[in-house]
């Protein structure tokens, strides 16, 4: 076995990609947010939703991120550890994610973190690497999991 | 620093393929990292010598545990010559028990790391663990890495 080959100028632009998609939902930039994703995405968030992955609209996606993260006080996905693998115009990040969620429930701030993996497809459009596949490998719960299935509005 | 992007990289990447060998018990991947000459320790394994005596601890010690998760930043690399280079990086290692009964525990700390080039592959020539908080709080361990430098 031999490490995986490095392309450190195409990693950083891709690892930005995602550190942006994070940023997007926990400071609540949308427009940041829709900036980082094709017109079209894979969503695969079967790991802890069951289900089959779906292909929505990156603008639908984002209509019903909004109404969940509405639900919670606060986010925060911090996300390390990045391997990117591919050629060309077509990669695979692999990268961690451990995932703070923040929600007041009955009067009472619940918190509940989500800890494992994004395994996510970017591929490169118009100069840009822009996610197309977004999946969540959850690893681990910890904390009160009422704050994730809150009602939306 | 532009002029060694590439070994930066390059080290990066092995620091994370540590933490995936460790969180989803590779072994054999362990072995891509470590110097045959390596040694490893921290306040719980003592000096260990070699990428086996790595690899035989780590599968022991993670046997309690159903899952973990090794999250690395604040990386800083120096250079010391050509081949060769000091690393400090952060971790956070969160681990769950396979007795349901013990709460999860969370290690603070951050790896010290001499590298080096060998045969065009960095490798880990020593890492030494520095403890600087658990939760839940227990005894043992460094409580804060820079005192332990005195």
């Amino acid at each position: 076995m031999t490490p995986p080959m490095v392309d450190p100028l195409r990693d950083a632009a891709v690892c930005r990609t995602l550190y942006l998609f994070a940023q997007g939902i926990d400071l609540r930039e949308w427009d940041t947010l829709r900036s980082v994703l094709a017109d079209e995405v894979t969503i695969d968030y079967t790991s802890y939703r069951g289900g089959e992955p779906v292909v929505m609209a990156a603008q639908d996606w984002i209509g019903k991120a909004r109404r969940r993260f509405a639900t919670m006080t606060a986010t925060q996905h911090s996300m390390t550890n990045p391997r990117v693998d591919g050629t060309g115009e077509q990669v695979t990040c692999r990268m961690y994610v451990e995932a703070h969620h923040v929600a007041v429930i009955d009067g009472t701030e619940e918190s509940c973190r989500i800890g494992g993996e994004y395994v996510d497809e970017l591929h490169l459009i118009e100069g840009d690497w822009l996610i197309t596949t977004l999946r969540l490998d959850v690893r681990w719960f910890q904390g009160n999991r009422a704050v994730l299935d809150l009602p939306t509005n | 620093m532009s002029d060694r992007l590439e070994d930066r990289a390059a080290i990066e990447q092995q620091m994370f393929t540590y933490a995936r060998a460790t969180d989803w018990l590779e072994p054999e991947n362990h072995r891509l990292v470590f110097a045959d000459d390596c040694v490893f320790a921290s306040p719980h394994s003592g000096d260990l010598h070699g990428p086996d005596a790595v690899v035989e601890w780590m599968s022991r010690v993670l046997q309690p545990f159903e899952a973990t998760q090794h999250l690395i930043g604040n990386i800083t690399i120096t250079f010391t010559g050509d081949d060769d280079a000091d690393a400090v990086s952060y971790v956070q290692a969160w681990h769950r028990y396979r007795d349901a009964e013990k709460p999860d525990m969370i290690l603070w700390g951050e790896y010290h790391d001499r590298w080096a080039r060998i045969d065009g592959t960095w490798r880990i020539r020593e890492r030494r663990v520095k403890e600087a908080g658990f939760q839940p709080p227990r005894e043992g361990g460094v409580l804060n890495p820079r005192r332990a430098k005195g």
